[in-house]
């Protein structure tokens, strides 16, 4: 009788380890190549835990932030200095932002240096190129909620440039802004975005990644050509590395927003001249330094949206051949080059716009 | 089949240290409950609120008794003096309606007399009193901190 | 879970990593500036300590203010400026609800002194000190206007001496002010502009230089020394300073032994001459130089009088220059016992020189041979100088009380007839002086000189 308690007491137990759902999210087993830490550095993983992080504290920020024009500055330097840990909040929710934005672009390098949208990946590599977009959104949307003196003015460059586009601009224009210049009804809806209206894609697409890597076969890796390669894991090791992962990272994001704390400037005024330097935020600068020499509708809109469109296109150029799930493959070459050099210029650009 | 956790034997150094940093995330975990509890206190709040000015003391004749919307509460004048009742149903909050001869509050159906005695309802305490008291240019406030006796009056 | 060493090794390691993480953490967010300033206040007087957010609701906005969390212990400005009702946002500006300095002091009108002359209509104007139907309150205008703003004779004076005007007649003032409501006055000018600071003019250049950067005028702040500490504008005169500019109240964010704050944070109208003798009694001008000259018998040039002295022989010495010849009333009273509000801070019309505008001589209380001094009974109609009294502890005044009234109208309430015996209570000190009229004494004065040179001929007070 005692037994029967004790055992059913703990089948209860939510960490058991056959009944819990990130478990059983994972496949039994999974091919050993394709769960090596180096294989992945679980770029991935790490883009879905900064995006948990993220979408966390930005909840908790919800509870003071006031996206009005009279208060939303005024409602960040209070979150900021009076609210218990609200500086570590934002803090968090700042560098759990960025580095989402950094991880999803090195998990997308390395998608692209081992040839893992190669069909019958290439539909989740297009949702991945959205999921992209949707995180770029994302930050720029919640750098611009500061209202402050930097951001004020990435606001009004990036919505100006609404203007450039040909036919639809201005109605675009009004559409993103509600209103014929920036003002309440921006704040207002950039924050409906940045809180619902991006979030909600964004968490579907991240939901459909993840169960469509289960349906495409797993992590794509090497075909098996050896039994030393047909080698598989079970996914309690896997698990085991996620979770050592995730708190390296978390200990990584902790040191990073207590010691590190993301500014916060004089309100916005757009009378003012603003000060010498006016940036962008950093994963637009590259677009910035292309507006100084390029016209905006090509260093807005024509370079940027193509680029995301080749992007895209990837899996159409390199759909068959050898080279799956092997790192730098030569059979895949043409892609990584086209890749590699326009990453390389998207860099050399954000370094240039910088370090000016 | 015996239980490894009641039998006698030594717990393994593994089982021990798999124990303590599981141990270390759950005291983690509760920190970073009490911390949100602290984020989610507000750190300020509205003050008490001032009393609140309700007219000149003429304002208010003799047997009168004026609904005061800023005080949310009808201020009267009897033979001993002024005086002041709450319109704040003493049983959930809603504001208390006038009627013929009582007061009634329309949310649950409570009942009170000319006095703010209980006459019926859910509500078991009566209407409270407030203190009223004069300035020196001869306007009367009502101090909605203050709470007094049913019989208390600010003399004329 | 596995049990493998390595995860094991691994966990432990994270876990013990994400605790170091998360204690550095929150020691980065454990003592912020407030808590600090907070201990200090509490420790300096030696009240128990009592750590806690703290804000003040002003009536005036409805709006929590945090600004005392740090600025604990600060004075109420004035009874007629209670905190309860003004708070701090509605004079200084700034971010109330934040508790860093930076982002609180963002939009601080003025700085530290929101009475400096570029934006007291902000913070004292509004329909308060500014604008109202009573000319006599609008300081706001009338200080604008003032000669210790705009220091147009000098301007004038020098310039037309040196030949950059054809004339004396005052064109430019330290910043443009125009006078658009109505001159009341006969030599009242309707505007100045501001002084050409871009002249290539080598008498402009040099005056810039030497006069009006040198802080001769309201708007210029003070030298950094000794004798010189004062604020601009409108606190200029009315918040204290000493003369080694030290801060003696409890506020824990202004250091006690840096010079150049103010004595006490407060308004105050009994003006000590030790206030004024921050910008006056300074030292000589020197025309031929275009240049001034500082007095050497006291600090900056000078050696400093020693502590030990007893105040009467520190007030000889630091209230008029070596030079100076005084009566002995006017070494005992204080400036403001004798100079008039409109002396000082004008009255609304731009006066072209100091001639014009300073009026008070000996006869404004003593009369003269022929006549007694002009008295006026104070009725409720006489509001100015019943608001004066009542805003000085020093005096009292009374409807009834007869008072000595100025050639330009002016009553002064704290100069009174009283049964008969004329008396001065000082508006500083609060002593009375009771004083005699010149008629029926044994003065020897002629009668058509009434300047006060003429009367220290014989009433100078030997030293």
């Amino acid at each position: 009788m005692k037994r029967t308690l004790q055992r059913q007491i703990k089948n209860i137990q939510l960490w058991r380890s056959n009944k819990s759902f990130i478990y059983n999210l994972h496949p039994p087993r999974i091919p050993a190549s394709g769960a090596r830490f180096t294989y992945t550095f679980g770029l991935g993983g790490l883009a879905i835990l900064s995006t948990i992080v993220a979408v966390i504290t930005g909840a908790y920020l919800m509870f003071y932030y006031v996206p009005t024009l009279d208060e939303a500055h005024a409602s960040v330097a209070f979150i900021n200095s009076v609210v218990s840990w609200g500086a570590l909040v934002r803090s968090l929710h700042y560098w759990s932002a960025q580095a989402m934005v950094v991880t999803t672009v090195l998990h997308l390098a390395r998608v692209v240096y081992t040839g893992g949208y190669r069909p019958p990946r290439d539909f989740n590599w297009l949702i991945g190129v959205g999921l992209l977009l949707l995180v770029l959104l994302w930050n720029f949307t919640g750098f611009t909620l500061r209202w402050d003196e930097e951001s004020i003015w990435a606001l009004l460059v990036g919505t100006n440039l609404l203007k450039v586009i040909p036919n639809i601009g201005n109605q675009l224009y009004v559409w993103v802004v509600g209103d014929t210049t920036l003002g309440g009804a921006a704040i207002l809806r950039f924050y409906a975005w940045h809180v619902f209206g991006l979030t909600i894609p964004a968490l579907v697409g991240i939901a459909y990644h993840i169960w469509r890597i289960r349906v495409d076969g797993g992590i794509s890796h090497p075909v098996a050509s050896t039994k030393a390669s047909r080698a598989t894991v079970t996914r309690e090791t896997l698990l085991s590395r996620e979770l050592l992962t995730t708190l390296f990272a978390l200990a990584v994001l902790l040191l990073l927003a207590g010691y590190i704390v993301p500014p916060l400037g004089s309100p916005a005024d757009l009378s003012a001249s603003g000060t010498a330097e006016i940036k962008a935020p950093w994963f637009f600068l590259s677009i910035q330094e292309l507006l100084r020499y390029l016209p905006p509708l090509w260093a807005g809109w024509i370079l940027p949206l193509g680029g995301l469109v080749l992007l895209a296109l990837i899996p159409f150029f390199d759909s068959k051949g050898g080279g799956r799930g092997i790192w730098f493959a030569s059979e895949r070459w043409k892609v990584q080059v086209v890749f590699t050099l326009i990453f390389a210029a998207i860099i050399i650009l954000t370094a240039i716009a910088w370090w000016r | 089949m015996s239980d490894p956790n009641t039998s006698k034997e030594p717990i393994s150094r593994r089982r021990f240290l798999l124990w303590v940093g599981n141990i270390g995330l759950l005291t983690i975990a509760w920190e970073a409950i009490k911390g949100s509890i602290r984020f989610l206190q507000p750190p300020i709040t509205q003050p008490d609120p001032a009393p609140i000015t309700v007219g000149a003391a003429t304002d208010f004749p003799i047997n009168s008794l004026i609904f005061v919307a800023a005080a949310t509460a009808w201020v009267g004048h009897d033979e001993a003096g002024y005086f002041a009742m709450s319109a704040v149903c003493p049983h959930l909050g809603c504001t208390l309606r006038q009627n013929e001869s009582d007061f009634s509050c329309p949310c649950h159906g409570s009942r009170f007399s000319q006095t703010g005695a209980v006459t019926h309802g859910p509500a078991d305490s009566p209407m409270q009193y407030l203190a009223v008291i004069s300035d020196e240019t001869g306007n009367l406030l009502i101090d909605p901190a203050k709470p007094v006796t049913p019989t208390t009056r600010l003399a004329v | 879970m596995l049990t493998s060493t390595k995860y094991i090794f691994g966990f432990v390691a994270g876990v013990a990593l994400l605790w170091g993480a998360w204690f550095l953490a929150v020691q980065q967010n454990q003592t912020p500036m407030w808590k600090q300033y907070q201990q200090q206040y509490f420790q300096q007087t030696g009240q128990p300590a009592d750590i806690a957010v703290r804000q003040i609701v002003p009536q005036m906005t409805g709006k929590p203010e945090l600004c005392v969390s740090c600025h604990i212990g600060l004075q109420e400005i004035s009874s007629s400026h209670p905190v309860e009702v003004f708070g701090c946002v509605s004079c200084h500006g700034g971010n109330p609800l934040t508790l860093e300095a930076d982002q609180a002091h963002i939009g601080l009108r003025g700085g530290k002194n929101p009475s400096d002359l570029t934006v007291v209509a902000q913070s004292c104007g509004q329909g308060c000190h500014s604008g109202t139907p009573d000319p006599s309150k609008n300081h706001v205008e009338s200080v604008r206007r003032s000669l210790q703003a705009t220091y147009a004779g000098g301007i004038a004076a020098v310039r037309f001496a040196f030949g950059a005007q054809s004339d004396a007649l005052p064109q430019y003032g330290v910043f443009a002010v125009t006078d658009n409501d109505g001159i009341t006055t006969a030599h009242g000018l309707s505007k100045l502009d501001a002084f050409p600071h871009t002249s290539d003019n080598p008498i402009d250049i040099k005056f810039a230089k030497n006069c009006l950067d040198a802080g001769c005028h309201l708007s210029e702040p003070a030298r950094a020394e000794p004798y010189f500490y004062r604020a601009t504008g409108c606190a200029a005169c009315h918040v204290l300073y000493g003369n080694d500019g030290l801060y003696q109240g409890d506020d824990p964010t202004i250091p006690h032994d840096e010079p150049g704050h103010m004595q006490s944070h407060q308004f105050t109208t009994a003006i000590p001459y030790t206030q004024c003798n921050h910008c006056h009694n300074r030292g000589n001008y020197s025309l031929r130089q275009m240049d001034f000259l500082l007095r050497d018998d006291l600090p900056p040039l000078g050696a400093p009088l020693s502590d030990q002295m007893p105040d009467e022989g520190r007030r000889l010495i630091e209230y008029y220059q070596p030079i100076g010849e005084f009566t002995l009333c006017e070494w005992e009273l204080d400036c403001i016992d004798c100079h008039t509000a409109q002396e000082a801070m004008g009255d609304g019309d731009i006066h072209p020189n100091q001639q014009e505008m300073q009026y008070t001589q000996c006869q404004t209380c003593h009369g003269t041979l022929e006549t007694l001094p002009n008295i006026s009974t104070v009725t409720t109609a006489d509001t100015t100088v019943l608001r004066q009294a009542a805003l000085n502890p020093n005096y009292q005044l009374h409807v009834g009380d007869q008072v000595i009234k100025t050639s330009r109208g002016e009553l002064l309430g704290h100069v009174k007839l009283i049964d008969g015996q004329y008396i001065l209570t000082s508006k500083v000190s609060g002593v009375q002086y009771p004083f005699n009229p010149v008629k029926g004494s044994g003065c020897q004065q002629d009668g058509s000189r009434q300047d006060s040179a003429y009367c220290h001929q014989c009433h100078t007070y030997q030293r």
